[in-house]
């Protein structure tokens, strides 16, 4: 039996067993699960994509067996390139490329794509996967849905043909969708949905900008040439098929790309982006990898419904 | 003074177990508040792919994607059966590219070409149109239309050239602004390495590919 003195003094000790979890316990939430806004991953390895300039198979080849061994030398078990080449033709016969304006082929669009993802198979590690991107782009005054439903098609095209050549490479769409193309917003919507109705065609990567959004404010404002938040959400992530990495070039498109996933929260679907892009090998007047990064970042995690962090960094040079 | 020493030793010689049992229930309690959230982490990670990052409806679309691109032949060549013929294939293209001199540049044609898509984005230069033509060894790629601020928005008229050589390099040449107060240019005609420019202000005006400069 014990004293009176001996009970209150083991009440007062269980007491303080309470206190001293709690105050634990409580350390430990705020230490770990409330870091501060600031606190963002770093920036992981940041990997090439490319205007495509040339028919060369060889090229392609060389390019996907650089990214193998790329990923063989520094670990990475999952990386991305984009292939851009420029605008589909309406008659779906190929492309008209970035930059020369000269034509490729169909055929040849998805040669480009083949041999670079047995490039890649050949050079890299037993336990990598590349995301093979084939972009095209809304600079098409006539973009309709044919030309979505059609490129998901080159999209399956060439994942059917890795699948008996090479391994370890994934193929998706891909789409730098910009309200200053000659492609209204309509019909950019559109090829968006054109994609999407093509059940073997996967994800599209939207790796597009959000001219003249708003920078501060997300309750679908205007974007340029009658594009608005709304539309934008929608195209890069509101639609099942579509996913992100968004151009970051100035510290103000990474205030819009934040503005646009906000505004994805007020419909109930707050938009993530997979990738932060840039452009610093072609223009070192805009920031650099890990000047995104840092720009975009910062923003994301400005908020706690947008604070997640994107998986690639991607910057896309000349072929 | 001897109380204050008595009270010290004996806090020192009482106090240490109760100092273990704190930091004990302390590393306890921290432990227990991990706990709270790798379990709640856990939940959140239900609705994403752990390897792809996607939302659950985004990968089940990429599933579906694999799947009808299944291997259907059984064989896949090894890694070093495809490096063996990608040589073989490589001194192929290299063959074939000494027989054409003019390798990447072979089939442009020199003229206007309608389109706005440049190797850059439309949020940082907004391309009207844009002339191509040989000059000397390369060809150069003229982008006419305005350069914009960084919110989007047009600033000053100008040209930006880039070029491409046989090789296949494609590289930037410069970023050429018009006189200031001509707004958007356009190529409205060109002859050899002579463009005609129309301005939104209505001015006309002509640069040169060989100087790289405006008259």
């Amino acid at each position: 039996m014990h004293s009176p003195r001996t009970t209150v003094a083991r009440l007062r000790q269980g007491w303080a067993t309470l206190l001293i979890l709690t105050v634990g316990a409580t350390v430990a939430v705020l230490g770990v699960g409330a870091a501060p806004a600031s606190a963002y991953p770093g920036k992981p390895l940041t990997e090439f994509s490319f205007y495509v300039h040339t028919t060369n198979t060889t090229t392609a080849y060389n390019l996907g067996c650089n990214q193998g061994s790329f990923d063989g030398t520094h670990g990475l078990t999952a990386s991305r390139v984009t292939l851009a080449y420029g605008v589909q033709k309406s008659n779906l016969s190929g492309n008209i490329l970035t930059g020369t304006g000269a034509t490729i082929t169909r055929a040849q669009v998805e040669a480009v794509a083949e041999n670079l993802a047995l490039g890649y198979y050949a050079c890299s590690p037993l336990n990598s996967t590349l995301y093979l991107n084939l972009g095209t782009n809304n600079d098409n005054s006539t973009e309709t849905s044919s030309m979505g439903n059609d490129w998901g098609n080159v999209v399956h095209d060439v994942n059917n043909w890795i699948s008996g050549h090479a391994a370890q490479v994934l193929v998706q769409g891909a789409n730098d969708m910009e309200p200053g193309f000659a492609a209204s917003y309509s019909s950019t919507l559109a090829w968006a949905n054109g994609y999407n109705g093509n059940s073997n065609a996967g994800l599209y990567l939207n790796f597009g900008s959000a001219d003249g959004c708003p920078q501060t404010t997300h309750t679908n404002g205007a974007c340029n040439n009658g594009w608005n938040q709304r539309g934008l959400w929608t195209l890069s992530w509101n639609i099942a098929a579509a996913i992100c990495a968004p151009e970051i070039y100035y510290t103000a498109n990474a205030k819009q790309w934040e503005q646009i996933a906000l505004y994805g929260g007020t419909q109930g679907n707050t938009s993530h982006y997979i990738a932060v892009w840039d452009e610093y090998d072609l223009n070192t007047a805009t920031l650099s990898p890990q000047g995104a990064w840092d720009a975009f970042l910062t923003q994301l995690y400005s908020n706690s419904t947008t604070a997640s962090a994107p998986l690639y960094s991607m910057e896309i040079h000349n072929e | 003074m001897s109380a204050y020493r008595n009270s010290k030793a004996r806090a020192v010689r009482d106090g240490r177990p109760g100092s273990r049992r704190a930091i004990g229930l302390g590393v306890l309690g921290v432990l227990l508040g991990i706990g709270i959230i790798a379990a709640v982490s856990a939940t959140t990670a239900q609705a994403s792919s752990p390897n792809t990052g996607l939302p659950a409806d985004k990968a089940a679309r990429q599933q579906v994607a694999i799947d009808s691109a299944r291997n259907k032949t059984g064989h896949l060549p090894s890694k070093s059966e495809v490096r063996s013929q990608a040589q073989a294939q490589a001194m192929a293209n290299a063959a074939a590219v000494d027989a054409d001199p003019a390798g990447a540049t072979a089939g442009l044609t020199p003229g206007i070409v309608e389109q706005r898509q440049g190797p850059f984005s439309a949020a940082e230069f907004s391309v009207t149109n844009m002339y191509r033509a040989p000059v000397g060894a390369r060809w150069l790629f003229a982008f006419a239309g305005a350069t914009r601020d960084e919110n989007g928005q047009p600033a000053q008229g100008a040209m930006r050239v880039y070029q491409l050589t046989a090789s296949g390099a494609y590289t930037f040449v410069g970023l050429y602004p018009a006189p200031s107060g001509t707004g958007a240019l356009r190529v409205s005609a060109g002859a050899g390495t002579v463009l005609t420019l129309a301005t939104d202000s209505g001015r006309s005006l002509t640069f040169d590919l060989d100087g790289l400069s405006y008259h």
